[in-house]
């Protein structure tokens, strides 16, 4: 196995932050943020392999640093999955509009969010494997 | 007719129509040529012919006054018997006679012979005051004639006489005939007059004034009067009334069958009374009231479709004596026209009547209508909704103050106006031609600037539909519903906050319980995690207590207190314990009285706006900082200051921040999650102890919430 793949979590909540970071950090390396500025940070400095952002946060909130993440060419091939409470379908398709990969509701289940986390790992992998395979040819 | 003149000659006096100039001229012509005497005197003496010029004698004799008065002829010492008399100066007269109309007259003719006797004459001159030797010389010339002649030629004077006064009678009945007919045509005018009258004026008064006035001319009548039966009481009442009593004579009123009038309206009849003082009929009530004496009278009926309504009656020939047959003829044809006149004006005003009670109702109407019109009108222009009505032709008919308020751009009037002078909104006009055009409810949302707010109206425009089915014009009214979308908006607002509120905690619970579950996991990280689910509970807890407590609140049930004495230092304490963990970034600082007080509070209320209190200076100080706590007692009350160093409150906020799902619309605040609801229950609940909150605040300089409660001190 190669090193553990880092996920860079951000929530204003210190107690969802927690819960994110305990129910990640046996299989990943979590970097935490409260906001979403901060989360862009910690992302450029640490070049995760998974951002998760809670959308509703001061100062930035996820939307935003969805879009600034994808903008940003250092940055935008990094999957990112949206959290909120907010589970109305005009919120989800913000979120898609923002660029985000996938879509976690709160309160979330911690087997169901690392499933997903995988879920998008292995997209990550199959395409990586599509572009070698197709610079092979 | 021809008994009728007979009648009328015997009741005339034939001296008076005996034409004396016509036969004085026949006499003067036998003096002159013939020198015969002529003398007629009537049995009555009325008639007594002059002698005239028929000898010098003569002349000189009735030169003088006392002369004259010696020649007249005293019929009554006339011998009636004898052939001759002597009339004066001893001159003899052949005496003829004749009759006319039962009347003798005396036809004296001479003379036959003369006394020659000087005393006579002396004595005689001496009388008249003439000269003697005048006389006697004219005396002597006295021509007489011999008896046979005389005779023959008094024969030819009687004839004559006849003859004269014969064509005197045929002179008067011509001039009687002549004056009937004058009469007959003045009273014909007088009908033609009326019936003028009656055809050319509405006024009845009027018409019966003119009528009575041209019957008393006709009539030569004093007064006279119109009486109308009243059939309610069976009475007649003075209509109309002239004469010199006028006044008195129309307050009276007479019983059916009582007096003339009174018969003539229960008979039906016309009634001449020729003298009403001996007539059982007469009245007298009506002559001692009025003082005036009724002699003759003429009364007919008033008649209106053969029903009998009143009568004409007239009264007192001017002249005396009796009113005539013919002229209750006259009076009838006036009072058939009189009786048209009341019908007609009856009927004019009937229609009157009926004209001004339709006037009244459409005037009652048209009142009515502006009344309608007005209450609309009113309703209109106290609506909160604007309203304008246009006709087909977009011509402004109707608009309300507060549709002027909105749309008004100068002072002038927007009345009659063209909509689009008015209203630049396209929409808006599109909206009115559509409807015009498609004769359609349509209904709309539009949205336009007022001051500086832009405001959201909810816009029905309707068509005014004529009676031929098209579009008479178009009504629009707008209502503005932007408070109504802003509570709306608040409101899912609010449920989305609430959502949110809701699984934040929910999140690290289901989290960490699922953790405990799946994982081995160690004891150290058990306790950490049951910790925080324990926490995260807590403020599920209160979270899910202040929406109980909202819902009670406006349900009207109200939140009730259970009131225990509370040490407000310790419960301070507590609750500063429990913060104090809460944040990383923030430091709780705590500042208590040196000496606590006991206050009767409900202890877990207090807990509650304390944890509202501090939830949200953590909240709304996203990047940290001092929260410090202070507590104080005054005489009064125990007072609380919680501040942070945070966003601050805009000073348009601050009023409305206690109201219940109050936001503050910034996109920061927007960020941190809350619910709108906990500042209304620390109120609520501060109020419920008799006490407030206040905020102090400044945008980006913090807040600071200041609440007091009465110290109510525990009874011992």
């Amino acid at each position: 196995m190669s090193e553990r793949k880092k996920v860079v979590v951000a929530d204003d909540e210190p107690f969802i932050l927690a819960a994110l970071q305990d129910t990640l950090s046996e299989a990943y390396s979590v970097h935490t943020a409260s906001n979403g500025a901060e989360a862009i940070k910690v992302a450029q400095k640490v070049m995760p392999d998974l951002i998760i952002l809670d959308v509703m946060m001061p100062e930035m909130d996820g939307l935003e640093a969805c879009r600034n993440i994808k903008r940003d060419k250092l940055t935008s091939g990094i999957p990112v999955i949206l959290l909120t409470a907010k589970g109305q379908i005009t919120d989800i398709e913000k979120g898609f509009k923002s660029g985000a990969d996938a879509y976690v509701v709160k309160p979330f289940s911690p087997a169901r969010l690392i499933e997903k986390v995988e879920e998008i790992f292995e997209k990550v992998e199959m395409r990586k494997k599509i572009i070698e395979d197709k610079k092979k040819i | 007719m021809a008994e009728e003149k007979l009648s009328k000659l015997t009741t005339i006096d034939s001296s008076k129509l005996f034409n004396i100039r016509v036969w004085e001229g026949i006499q003067y012509k036998f003096a002159k040529d013939l020198g015969i005497a002529i003398k007629v005197v009537s049995e009555d003496g009325k008639i007594n012919t002059h002698e005239s010029n028929f000898s010098d004698f003569f002349r000189v004799l009735t030169s003088t006054e006392p002369g004259r008065k010696l020649t007249e002829v005293d019929v009554s010492k006339i011998d009636r018997e004898a052939r001759f008399a002597t009339l004066y100066a001893g001159c003899e007269y052949y005496i003829a006679s004749t009759y006319f109309y039962g009347k003798k007259f005396f036809i004296f003719v001479g003379i036959k012979a003369k006394r020659e006797d000087t005393q006579m004459l002396k004595s005689l001159a001496a009388a008249a005051g003439v000269q003697y030797d005048d006389l006697y010389d004219a005396y002597i010339n006295l021509q007489t004639f011999p008896e046979e002649k005389l005779i023959n030629i008094a024969d030819l004077i009687v004839d004559l006489f006849n003859i004269v006064i014969e064509l005197s009678v045929q002179e008067y009945i011509t001039q009687m005939a002549n004056r009937e007919k004058e009469e007959e045509i003045q009273k014909m005018s007088a009908l033609m007059e009326a019936s003028i009258i009656i055809n050319s004026t509405r006024n009845l008064e009027q018409l019966l004034r003119i009528i009575m006035q041209s019957a008393e001319k006709v009539m030569l009548a004093e007064a006279s009067s119109i009486y109308l039966i009243d059939n309610e009481r069976n009475e007649l009442y003075f209509e109309m009334a002239t004469g010199p009593k006028e006044e008195e004579v129309k307050q009276m009123r007479l019983k059916m069958g009582e007096g003339i009038a009174g018969w003539v309206a229960y008979t039906g009849e016309s009634l001449l009374v020729p003298d009403a003082s001996k007539d059982p009929r007469f009245a007298r009530r009506v002559d001692e009231k009025t003082k005036f004496i009724t002699r003759s009278v003429i009364c007919v009926p008033l008649k209106v479709r053969n029903q009998t309504i009143g009568v004409v009656q007239v009264l007192n020939k001017i002249s005396g004596g009796s009113f005539s047959k013919h002229e209750i003829k006259f009076l009838e044809a006036l009072a058939s026209q009189a009786a048209i006149a009341i019908e007609n004006a009856n009927l004019y005003e009937h229609l009157e009547e009926r004209a001004e009670q339709l006037n009244k109702n459409l005037k009652e109407a048209m009142v009515n209508l502006s009344i309608e019109k007005k209450r609309v009108e009113s309703t209109v222009q106290s609506m909160e909704d604007a309203v304008i009505a246009v006709d087909k032709d977009k011509k402004i008919v109707m608009i309300n103050r507060v549709a002027e308020r909105i749309f008004k751009s100068g002072a002038e009037s927007y009345l009659g106006r063209q909509l689009e002078t008015v209203i630049q909104m396209q929409e808006i006009i599109l909206n009115f031609a559509m409807v015009l055009d498609q004769k359609n409810i349509s209904k709309t949302e539009v949205k336009f600037q007022m001051g500086n707010k832009e405001h959201i109206f909810a816009a029905v425009f309707a068509p005014i539909i004529d009676e031929d089915n098209s579009a008479a014009g178009c009504v629009s009214v707008f209502r503005d519903i932007t408070e109504i979308k802003e509570l709306d908006k608040m409101k899912s607002e609010f449920l989305n906050m609430v959502s949110h509120e809701l699984r934040t905690p929910l999140t690290p619970i289901q989290a960490y319980s699922e953790l405990m579950l799946v994982r081995d996991v160690d004891t150290p990280k058990v306790k950490k995690y049951a910790n925080i689910i324990n926490k995260e509970t807590q403020r599920l807890g209160s979270l899910i207590g202040d929406l109980l407590d909202l819902s009670r609140i406006e349900s009207g049930k109200g939140l009730s207190l259970t009131l225990e004495p509370v040490d407000f230092n310790e419960l301070l304490t507590v609750v500063h314990e429990t913060f104090r963990s809460s944040s990383v970034k923030h430091k709780i600082i705590l500042t208590l009285p040196e000496k606590s007080e006991i206050i009767m509070v409900d202890r877990n209320k207090i807990i509650q706006v304390m944890s509202n209190l501090l939830s949200n200076a953590v909240k709304y100080s996203p990047d940290g900082g001092e929260i410090t706590i202070k507590c104080w007692f005054d005489e009064k009350n125990v007072n609380v200051s919680v501040r942070d160093q945070g966003l601050g409150v805009a000073p348009e906020d601050l009023e409305r921040i206690f109201e219940k799902f109050y936001r503050v619309e910034s996109e920061k605040v927007k960020k941190i999650g809350g619910t709108g609801i906990g500042l209304p229950i620390v109120k609520y609940i501060l109020e419920l102890h008799n006490g407030g909150v206040a905020l102090k605040s400044e945008l980006n300089k913090g807040s600071e919430f200041i609440f007091y409660i009465p110290k109510v001190k525990p009874q011992v």
